[in-house]
């Protein structure tokens, strides 16, 4: 216990929308130790790591820093402990350079004027220690993202924190960037920094960490010394045997392809490849599913095939026809049909009530539109059989999508999408959020569009789900898939280990 | 005779950039923590009204200038409100300020003086000297120095690097534990007193009397010296003595043209060399957060 640098016991934490995020963990962090936190989507590793920082707050629970208690109201809290994070999204202001970023808000003065050469000095003499060169010279927007996570970096140690936690680190940087990164860390480590290192990615945590606590679904499955354990290990914890096969699964007829995809690349907003040379196929009457980790190119997969963003290279062929880089409408018109992550931004326009909305995407099209004049009234009763059709719980159609709860919302949205009659479906965390009412309802959609001989393509975390529905299914990772193939050909541990980002083969000869 | 309209001339665009630059530097300020309040026009003219009526009570020219003062501190405090914690529209929450301050000060120049368009004459501020019979203001070596202090408070104090954090990335001066809304308000404070205090040359030091609309659109020549400025101080006192030369022009073109030519047309030539600068200088980049009101999570 001497060297317990930081304590974490029994942490709740229920967001105000009634979602358990965290029930009940127990987080021990040693001195000097890379400590690896793992788990899938939702699994509670960033809340967790960000009531550490004192960015929210624990609904019950309590922090021992060094063996003390402590409160923290805010950052600024946790700074003065000596524990900083670095998350995903950076926190810089694009027009200074790293010097004014790492001096912001903690800034030496000299005769009332701001002092950048003590900053400079004191940079340089990290820089030297730890082996994190960069150019403080250049404004942040010049920089590689790479290059912005070492500020971040420098910011912590510049203000003296003793406890990095890094949120996926990795996640937008290259393989040789990567490498970079976990030279530096295990310097930090030998200068007796301790680094949380929050991650999914089991080959990482393997390589870097002394200790992986793994959680699963807000609960705290085990900490393990990293030595002692192999990813298979890993992937049990993270996914848990929980995931059912979901037996007797309606046997469509599997008609001809419809959606075929050839060794497509498609750059994220960061410029850099987030789609990696996938090619595959979907047919009419089956659902393919892909699984895999959010951030890991699916919406930057969906967006290129429904034409929201450039494909780079590669094709999409749909029904035989070239559709690569074709606008969205013309993308529509061809009779996709998408429901989209994002159910208030791409899906819904929130003012708007549910007859406009059951119409959108349609309304220039008669019978919703004649001449240059909407027929409401078609509209109207349009958005009444909706309603009916699809049990959405609302008071009228004339009242705006956002008084609606997020089921009644999806149910909108799968409604008009299904309505429509798509020849493919691309369906994109479908159920995300939804009580368990509203996933049934929305599952039940994509089968029925299945057995009715239409293509499912369905875009999800949530492995159970793709598991269940999909007829085949990839695992995607970076990019790429790891594998691809029949859920049935595949053990829960090796999907897991695909998830981490282990390839298929690898998997399947590390198992036998 | 040459000589002496050309030294005219030049005092004339020191006094017509006076209040071009000091509201500038206002706005200056104001974009750079992230608030865009296109409502200068209308805290000048205020200004200018409340200047003139102080004064006009108290028969002293110190107290319209504290007058102002105060209206400024309040308008910046309404401001300030609008585009932090009540997260409205800031162009529209400006242009509604210039649409009241016009109609109000409009409407109280008959209830005060009992006159249409025009108010009494009232005592102006002393000047420094006078130069060629010209007066010349306490303003204009103030306004000076407000350029340079400025620019060394933006570019090489830690209160100016705060200040900037928010108006490029609120959410990373937020992290840097900076309270946003905190310098933001101060912020709108400081350059609604600039804004009013520029009114207030105009109404008790230039002039000596509050005329309906007697800002002319002065305040929008600002917003518009604010880009040609590319957001900085000290250029907003070069580009401000430009403007100011062809607003000092236009009265003597003005004057020398006479009866035979409709008076708008000299009044225009402000205006047209305020949109040939913008177009001359194309496209430019202002503070990525200005005029967005920033939401904590």
């Amino acid at each position: 216990m001497r060297d317990v640098i930081v304590l974490m016991k029994d942490i709740h934490k229920v967001y105000p929308d009634g979602v358990y995020a965290l029930r009940g963990v127990d987080f021990e962090l040693r001195n000097g130790e890379i400590h690896g936190l793992l788990g899938e989507n939702g699994a509670g590793k960033t809340t967790l790591m960000r009531i550490l920082y004192g960015q929210i707050k624990p609904t019950s629970g309590e922090i021992f820093i060094k063996g003390n208690k402590v409160r923290f109201n805010r950052p600024r809290d946790a700074i003065k402990y000596g524990i900083g994070m670095v998350f995903q999204h950076f926190a810089l202001v694009h027009a200074f350079n790293a010097l004014e970023n790492i001096a912001l808000g903690m800034e030496p003065s000299k005769g009332g004027l701001l002092n950048l050469k003590e900053v400079e000095d004191r940079v340089r003499e990290l820089m030297e220690r730890t082996g994190l060169k960069v150019d403080l010279k250049v404004p942040i927007s010049r920089l590689s993202v790479g290059m912005r996570q070492r500020v971040e970096i420098l910011k912590l140690l510049y203000r003296k924190v003793d406890v990095l936690i890094l949120d996926e680190p990795t996640s937008v940087l290259s393989p040789i960037e990567v490498k970079e990164l976990f030279r530096t860390l295990s310097k930090l480590r030998e200068k007796g920094k301790t680094i949380v290192l929050v991650t999914h990615k089991l080959r990482e945590a393997l390589s870097i960490c002394d200790r992986i606590t793994v959680l699963r679904r807000g609960k705290k499955v085990a900490t393990v010394k990293a030595r002692e354990v192999g990813p298979e290990d890993l992937a049990k914890m993270m996914v848990g045997r929980e995931v059912l096969f979901r037996v007797g699964k309606l046997k469509g007829r599997t008609g001809k392809e419809v959606l075929k995809v050839s060794n497509l690349w498609v750059k994220g907003d960061l410029g850099t490849y987030a789609v990696k040379g996938l090619s595959f196929t979907v047919r009419g009457g089956e659902i393919f599913g892909i699984a895999g980790v959010e951030g890991n190119g699916q919406s930057e997969l969906v967006e290129a095939l429904f034409g929201l963003r450039k494909v780079e290279r590669g094709s999409i062929t749909f029904k035989g026809e070239d559709i690569t880089n074709l606008s969205v409408k013309e993308i529509r018109d061809r009779g996709i049909s998408l429901i989209p992550e994002d159910r208030l931004g791409r899906g819904l326009i929130a003012d708007f009530t549910l007859t406009e909305n059951a119409i959108l995407g349609m309304h220039y099209k008669p019978p919703f539109s004649k001449g240059f004049r909407l027929n409401l009234e078609e509209s109207k009763s349009f958005a009444r059989d909706l309603i009916r059709k699809y049990e959405i719980t609302a008071l009228s159609e004339d009242v705006p999508v956002k008084f609606l709860s997020g089921g009644n919302q999806q149910r909108l949205i799968v409604a008009r999408e299904l309505s429509r009659g798509p020849t493919l479906l691309i369906a994109f965390q479908p159920t995300m959020g939804l009580d368990v009412s509203a996933t049934e309802f929305v599952r039940n959609g994509l089968l029925r569009m299945k057995s009715e001989g239409r293509a499912v393509l369905l875009i999800s975390s949530d492995l159970e789900e793709v598991v269940q529905l999909s007829d085949r299914m990839a695992v995607m990772y970076e990019g790429k898939f790891m594998g691809l193939g029949r859920p049935e050909e595949f053990s829960t541990e090796e999907i897991g280990l695909m998830m981490g980002g282990l390839e298929l083969h690898e998997v399947k000869s590390g198992n036998s | 005779m040459n000589y002496l309209i050309l030294a005219s001339l030049l005092i004339g665009t020191l006094r017509t950039s006076i209040p071009l630059i000091i509201g500038a530097i206002g706005e200056i300020f104001n974009e750079r923590a992230g608030i865009t309040n296109i409502g200068i026009e209308g805290v000048m003219l205020f200004g200018a009204f409340i200047a003139v009526y102080g004064t006009w009570l108290a028969q002293n020219p110190f107290i319209g200038l504290l007058w102002a003062l105060l209206s400024g501190i309040a308008w910046g405090l309404i401001f300030g409100a609008i585009s932090t914690h009540l997260r409205g529209d800031q162009i529209v929450a400006g242009i509604g300020i210039n649409v009241f301050a016009m109609g109000f000060t409009e409407m109280m120049i008959p209830l005060i003086w009992g006159t249409y368009g025009y108010s009494e004459s009232v005592n102006r501020l002393p000047p420094l000297f006078q130069l060629y019979g010209e007066r010349i203001s306490y303003f204009l070596p103030l306004t000076v120095l407000l350029a340079v202090l400025s620019s060394i408070v933006l570019y090489r104090t830690k209160w100016g690097l705060r200040l900037r954090s928010c108006g490029e990335n609120p959410l990373a001066a937020d992290a840097a534990g900076i309270s946003v809304y905190k310098v933001r308000y101060l912020t709108s404070v400081f350059s609604s007193i600039l804004f009013s205090l520029a009114g207030a040359y105009m109404g008790i030091d230039w002039n000596d009397s509050f005329v309906k609309e007697m800002t002319g659109g002065r305040g929008f020549i600002a917003l518009a010296l604010v880009i040609f400025a590319n957001w900085k101080p000290l250029l907003a006192l070069a580009g401000g003595l430009l403007f100011g030369f062809f607003d000092a022009l236009q009265f003597r073109i003005g004057a020398a043209l006479g009866v035979g030519v409709p008076p708008q047309v000299p009044q225009m030539i402000p205006y047209i060399a305020t949109i040939l600068f913008l177009l001359a200088i194309g496209r430019v980049r202002g503070p990525s957060a200005a005029g967005k009101p920033f939401v904590k999570e």
